[in-house]
């Protein structure tokens, strides 16, 4: 029943995807960017739904399971204040300067601002390769929750392999405009199934007085932050938020947006879809000691999907898990069809390879690379190691690192090309320094390594920008927008 | 600082402060966000552990105060992306 439940739904996922196909307008602006035709209510539906990803929903509870209910203040609250401010500020300028000047990418934006096809293409190199960690915590989130929530009978292989299959058909079938409305379908179905599954769930713990009761005898610890997360480590998280402004499938979203008006709904409304998705994850994860005590490692972060398949056996369950593989898949295609479109425009098409790029190839091209791009994911994803929340922060953090060169970009005249170079270099190597010694805090402090990133990076990028000569090309990035 | 909020009007307080408010209310919850008061309070308020129901009311509170910079401070006049 679970299954046909789960199949049912990625059937009706395909159909929403593929049902926008006849609004396709043939052209690579159109497969890619939706020809900059949304509206504000599937802005922010796409938006939220791209950036609740398997490690908000799969990776937050098995943290929550951990640590307690301090990851709400950790994860969500930070989000809630920094991501809507880098929509006002960030967003609605890319947006204009998208819209006036016809990128598609951000690397097309960089190259045209810094006036070097080099910083392009080393921008390219690092974004997709910080973006492929960020891609396989969905697909493997995916496997995990097929597996668990049919006992076996799909193996994670199979689980994974199924919600590619899904993702490349309406994703290449219908581009932007496909994904767009499959990840407004689909944020929906996350949002509400997660309100239901809280409440079931509850229910069959004699409700929320007495769970709460019932772990307070067990685990009174993670009723509280206490020592679980320390001050310091808090702090020093906000910064991790921040890599929104430097997400390649963000940007791509930003610039579907009709008009800049559009951005108030994503401004004023994600934090409220931040608390509807979070808190039932929350706590789905700390009451999760209440049936399954004893998880470590990656078991914890199937802990939500052990309490669905324990409380919510058959159609309810089925519904409850397509919910969760909804979350994952509304950023998978956001995701692989940008990478796609980066191939496309960044490098086929700027390096003219074969030949002038018009619209037909364009479109055919960015298909090919989206298959291409699901099939590495999926091998990869076979081969890894499956700690979903350690593989995100990572991936988080050089994102975070990477943001003064959007912020110097944007607000500051001085930055220059050197500066840009000097900030990815320093991110790079600081980064690698940092995932080789394998921890995610400083030393015995608890303060994260993003924050040693992030300063390197800023103070790179001024010393190089002041030691260098500046672009002639301001106005066009700087007057009226 | 002038940057991110567009050209100032330099020499008048109260249209600066009209113009950089959302800056100190940002600033304001960014300080209400690291509650080091409820730390260790295993209290409940509305049903839940007071360190999570607070920050639930804190997203609500975030989106008022977008809301408030939205409708008082838009950087936009023209809404197909024109003039600022």
């Amino acid at each position: 029943m679970t299954l046909g439940v789960i199949i049912g739904y990625l059937c009706l996922v395909i159909l929403v995807g593929t049902s926008s196909h006849r609004l396709f307008r043939k052209t690579g602006e159109d497969y890619f960017v939706a020809s900059r035709s949304i509206g504000p209510f599937v802005l922010l539906m796409s938006l939220f739904g791209t950036n609740m990803t398997a490690f908000a929903i799969l990776g937050a509870s098995g943290k929550a399971y951990d640590k307690g209910i301090g990851v709400y203040a950790l994860l969500a609250s930070p989000a809630a204040l920094v991501m809507p401010a880098i929509f006002f500020f960030v967003g609605t300028r890319l947006w204009r300067l998208g819209k006036r000047h016809g990128y598609l990418t951000q690397i097309q934006y960089f190259r045209d601002r810094f006036q070097s096809n080099h910083l392009g293409l080393l921008l390219f190199i690092v974004l997709v390769t910080l973006l492929i960690p960020y891609l396989m915590i969905g697909v493997m989130g995916a496997g995990l929750t097929f597996s668990q929530m049919t006992d076996g009978q799909v193996p994670y292989w199979l689980g994974t392999l199924i919600i590619c299959s899904v993702v490349f058909f309406y994703v290449t079938y219908s581009g932007m405009r496909g994904t767009a409305m499959v990840n407004t379908f689909q944020t929906l179905v996350f949002m509400t199934l997660g309100g239901i599954t809280i409440l079931i769930i509850l229910n069959k713990l004699g409700g929320l007085d007495a769970a709460i009761s019932t772990l307070a005898e067990t685990k009174p610890e993670l009723l509280i932050r206490g020592d679980q997360i320390a001050p310091l480590y808090m702090l020093s998280y906000t910064m991790i938020p921040l890599s929104v402004a430097m997400f390649p499938h963000i940007f791509t979203h930003w610039l579907t947006a009709k008009k800049a008006s559009n951005f108030r709904y994503p401004i004023i409304f994600y934090p409220i879809c931040l608390a509807i998705v979070w808190v039932p994850s929350i706590l789905l994860g700390v009451l999760g000691h209440i049936d399954f005590p004893g998880l470590v490692g990656p078991d914890m972060n199937s802990v939500l999907v052990r309490m669905v398949d324990k409380h919510a056996a058959g159609f309810v369950g089925g519904l409850l898990a397509a919910g969760v593989i909804a979350a994952i898949m509304s950023s998978l295609d956001s995701q692989v069809l940008t990478v796609g479109n980066m191939f496309t425009q960044d490098i086929v098409g700027h390096y003219k390879i074969g030949g002038e790029m018009d619209e037909k190839r364009q479109v055919l091209f960015g298909r090919l690379f989206v298959c291409c791009i699901l099939g590495i994911i999926f091998g990869l994803s076979l081969v890894m190691p499956r700690s979903i929340f350690k593989l995100a922060i990572w991936s988080f953090s050089g994102f975070a690192a990477l943001t003064p060169l959007i912020f110097g970009a944007l607000f500051w005249k001085r930055a220059t090309k050197v500066g840009c170079y000097a900030a990815i270099i320093s991110t790079v190597l600081t980064w690698i320094y940092f995932f080789s010694q394998g921890s995610q805090t400083l030393g015995d402090t608890d303060i994260m390594v993003v924050v040693v990133l992030f300063a390197v990076s800023s103070l790179t990028m001024v010393v190089g920008s002041l030691l260098s000569k500046p672009p002639t090309n301001l106005d066009k990035f700087f007057k009226g927008i | 600082m002038m940057a991110l909020l567009g050209n100032g009007n330099r020499g008048n307080p109260l249209m600066a402060l009209k113009k950089y408010w959302p800056l100190g209310a940002l600033a304001v919850l960014f300080g209400l966000m690291h509650d080091i008061w409820w730390w260790n309070n295993d209290e409940l308020f509305l049903g839940l552990p007071i360190g999570l129901s607070y920050h639930v009311i804190f997203c609500l509170l975030c989106s008022l105060v977008f809301a408030t910079i939205v409708h008082f401070n838009w950087p936009f006049k023209d809404e197909e992306g024109g003039e600022e």
